[in-house]
């Protein structure tokens, strides 16, 4: 499964056990619009921690706060280990 | 016990009074006069290290170099690497169960210096030295304690587990002691066959032993100490064990020892703060409890002593709410970690709870959670248990105190105090 697809799914459950309106979830979608409050992004850092087996947000060395869903896949994509992006 | 528990074969008849453990049965008498040679083990003024497993040792030792060593460190599973290399003696190997007395006349001059490791938050060891008084403070030996046969759990080189020991010595009451390295349910079949009556436990020990299938178990006196006593874990003592006497107990290593509280309630009354029990005095000072323990090494200029348990006083009660080292900051919120346990294990479905802290970038800390079913015919209740529970956490809870994870697992990770491990 291919790290967009992981996202998206794992944000999906996220606002469905949350019981909150599911989003469209396009590039240009920006993330705080979401019912998503912050903390809930930090819950779906945790979560893609599990999935993906990383987190770009510790592994980054300049802090980067993704304002649109498409920047929030960027982040993962761009610091993705050799073998998740081949996923 | 359930039958396919390992038989305790080989365990001594215990001696009464006294203590009994796979080392042999000895009256505290005997212990006094030296009867396993630890004298002549160690020369008067030395530096030891004594590790073991073995509270039989660990009773002998106190009888005999209180007065004699000029330190004694106590080592548990965990402690090695902490002790001094120079304490590295070691006195178990050295002792045999039938040595001759060398030396029954002493005049115990000599300040014995007895060092006991505490788990530290950051999973290293912390050395704090005592001397046999502080160890014993809230230590009164009763006719009451003597009427009852004591049993131990705890790893008896840590403050929990010298409390019992030094209790049973102080009031020459009888105490069975099945070896710490054992499993639970072993040390617990132990206690059973041997008729013990008397039990301290910390909370998430008792929790463990209220899932074990033992038979009818006459317990006149239940005592928790070590961890906060939820009023969950009282009320379900008091459900299987009708007719035992529920104490718990507050003492740490760093105030050496402190006071207990037998009303079955959480927490302790407000009243404590300007009249303790047994002259001890508590102080609550931004929200962390402390106490007058001038005698120890750690205590301040006043000495008085942090607890580092955070406490807050509703009505007529002061309630612990955690650790405050325990404290984890989530999303700019102070979260207690013991306090989402506590709710968790509210849940019907939830036996045990551990809850931790996980550093996050976005928001400081969340938290994790580890859950352990609760036993039930229906095994469809516990699929998605985890989802349902933070879906119910999120109901009741601030979105700080709800975990961002929670796994089911078959049983928590405990560390050699019987405590859960926040790692």
């Amino acid at each position: 499964m291919d790290i967009r697809t992981t996202i998206t799914e794992t944000l999906t459950e996220l606002f469905e056990e949350d019981d909150l309106d599911v989003p469209e979830l396009v590039d240009d979608l920006v993330l705080l619009d979401t019912e998503l409050d912050s903390l809930g992004f930090a819950v779906l850092v945790t979560r893609l921690d599990d999935e993906l087996g990383f987190d770009p947000f510790s592994l980054m060395d300049e802090p980067v706060y993704p304002v649109t869903f498409g920047e929030f896949v960027g982040v993962y994509v761009d610091h993705a280990p050799e073998s998740s992006s081949a996923q | 016990m359930n039958s396919d528990a390992p038989s305790t074969g080989g365990f001594p008849q215990p001696s009464s009074p006294g203590i009994t453990s796979a080392s042999g049965s000895f009256s505290f008498e005997s212990l006094r006069r030296d009867v396993r040679g630890l004298r002549g083990a160690v020369a008067a003024g030395d530096e030891v290290a004594l590790a073991t497993t073995d509270a039989g040792l660990v009773a002998a030792a106190i009888a005999t170099l209180d007065g004699w060593a000029d330190t004694v460190h106590l080592i548990g599973p965990g402690a090695e690497l902490a002790v001094p290399e120079i304490a590295r003696i070691r006195i178990e190997s050295l002792v045999a169960t039938d040595g001759e007395p060398v030396a029954d006349d002493y005049s115990g001059e000599r300040s014995t210096a007895w060092v006991v490791y505490s788990s530290g938050t950051t999973g290293e060891p912390t050395p704090v030295s005592h001397t046999l008084s502080t160890l014993s403070r809230t230590v009164v030996a009763t006719a009451h304690a003597r009427r009852l046969r004591w049993g131990i759990l705890y790893d008896p080189t840590r403050m929990a587990g010298l409390q019992v020991i030094l209790q049973a010595m102080a009031s020459d009451a009888p105490l069975v002691a099945p070896d710490f390295g054992l499993r639970l349910d072993q040390r617990i079949g132990t206690l059973i066959d041997h008729g013990v009556t008397a039990l301290s436990a910390t909370p998430t020990l008792w929790r463990q032993v209220l899932q074990l299938p033992t038979p009818p178990w006459p317990l006149e006196q239940i005592t928790l100490g070590g961890e906060i006593a939820d009023q969950m874990v009282l009320d379900a003592l008091a459900n299987r064990f009708p007719d035992a006497r529920i104490v718990h107990v507050f003492a740490s290593t760093e105030t050496g020892a402190a006071f207990s509280v037998h009303d079955g309630r959480a927490g302790f009354p407000v009243a404590y703060l300007d009249d303790a029990p047994r002259g001890i005095r508590l102080e609550v000072r931004g929200d962390i409890l402390h106490v007058l323990s001038p005698g120890v090494s750690v205590a301040g200029d006043d000495g008085f002593v942090s607890t580092g348990d955070v406490v807050s006083i509703d009505g007529d009660r002061v309630s612990f709410r955690g650790r405050a080292s325990g404290v984890v900051n989530v999303g700019g919120t102070n979260v207690w970690p013991e306090e989402v346990e506590t709710f968790l294990r509210s849940h019907p479905l939830v036996s045990e709870a551990l809850v931790w802290a996980v550093p996050n970038a976005l928001a400081g800390n969340l938290l994790t959670a580890q859950v352990v079913a609760a036993p039930t015919d229906d095994p469809e209740l516990t699929q998605g248990l985890g989802k349902e529970l933070r879906k119910w956490a999120r109901q009741h809870l601030a979105n700080t105190h709800v975990p961002a994870r929670v796994l089911v697992v078959d049983q928590l990770d405990l560390s050699s105090t019987g405590k859960v491990t926040r790692s």
